[in-house]
């Protein structure tokens, strides 16, 4: 992974009303931390980070991170990128220091490369896993995990144990743990659940009527 | 067959609270596509079922599909042409009460275009609007 530069300022606006402020003047709040380097707040501009994220493939990016003010910049993983649920707009970022030397761990997004023939022939491909934890140096982590699904057939599966990975990274997951798997085709009866008698009217079963007849009876 | 809930503990409940947008349900969570509410409603069983009819069949038994919400809140309603009083009216429908960023629906193992076609055929079926998102959509 190439470590992307960005800018960050020192941030003194703390608490959700000053935060908030500073978000309508186009900056987002942050945080760094990390191994041997001290919590810090700080903010990004919100034009720069969107390019950044824009253009890497998953949300896990290392940065070239210069705190405005620092001798020398450092280097950082995005660690969580937290958006608002509806507009979209990041509202906050983590930034995790690390070393170039020290492997880190994080959790890369897997992505399915070629046709599985199982699918051709009616299968249906399932992503059981959309991501996997894995450790290994910053400069040396994937963006995506690719996995070539090009000889799977109906049944098929491919586990933690079968990924092709590049040399110096380590999945953590279990081995045994399915990532994608080509189920078979579902039948009629699973796809076009039949409608029962009733429909709307039919009216659900009271738990504290019940208790109330018993109690009657008594 | 319209969505119903098999056992609940009251048989009517009172409005509630609707305001605020949706702090959870409010991702893609199962699938790789998903159906996003944009603005608030009581979304009633029958228009969930009508939407989860249309999805299916325009994925022809290939994919998967998860209905992220579930009418499990009675709206009760009293017959035409009733004075006022006399108690609170028999149930009418049950809805699932959708708050702006709630996910309606997900889907996976299939191509975006199919996921998009399925998707706006299931938004014809609602009465709110809505947008369709994919998991690894940045900012």
């Amino acid at each position: 992974m190439k470590a992307v530069p960005l800018t960050a300022y020192p941030r003194t606006a703390l608490g959700r009303n000053q935060v908030k402020h500073r978000r309508s003047q186009g900056r987002v709040p942050a945080v760094m931390y990390g191994h041997k380097v001290e919590a810090r707040s700080l903010e990004v501009g919100e034009r720069e980070l969107g390019g950044v994220l824009h253009h890497s493939a998953s949300e896990v990016a290392l940065i070239d991170l210069t705190v405005d003010g620092d001798a020398e910049p450092h280097l950082a993983l995005i660690k969580a990128v937290q958006h608002h649920p509806l507009s979209r707009a990041v509202i906050h970022v983590d930034f995790q220091a690390v070393d170039a030397n020290e492997p880190v761990v994080v959790v890369v997004p897997v992505e399915t490369v070629g046709e599985a023939p199982g699918v051709k022939s009616g299968g249906v491909l399932e992503r059981i896993r959309h991501d996997l934890e894995v450790r290994a140096l910053p400069r040396s982590l994937p963006e995506v995990l690719e996995i070539d699904v090009s000889g799977l057939q109906v049944g098929d599966s491919i586990t933690v144990a079968d990924l092709k990975l590049p040399e110096g990274i380590e999945v953590l997951d279990d081995a045994e743990v399915t990532v994608i798997l080509v189920a078979a085709p579902k039948t009629e009866s699973e796809t076009t659940e039949a409608p029962t008698e009733g429909g709307e009217s039919a009216e659900p079963e009271v738990i504290a009527r019940k208790k109330d007849e018993a109690e009657g009876e008594d | 067959m319209a969505l119903v809930p098999s056992r609940v503990k009251y048989r009517k409940q009172q409005r509630g609270n609707r305001a605020g947008t949706a702090q959870r349900g409010n991702a893609v969570s199962y699938g790789e596509y998903g159906l996003q509410a944009l603005e608030r409603c009581w979304l009633p069983g029958r228009q969930i079922e009508a939407a989860r009819v249309a999805i299916t069949r325009n994925m022809k038994r290939r994919g998967k599909m998860w209905i992220r919400v579930f009418p499990d809140k009675p709206v009760s309603k009293k017959p035409l042409e009733v004075r006022m009083g006399s108690g609170k009216g028999a149930v009418d429908r049950w809805v699932a009460v959708v708050r702006p960023a709630t996910m309606l629906f997900e889907v996976d193992g299939v191509s975006e275009d199919v996921a998009r076609q399925s998707l706006r055929l299931a938004a014809n079926k609602l009465s709110i609007r809505t947008r369709f998102v994919t998991r690894h959509q940045h900012a």
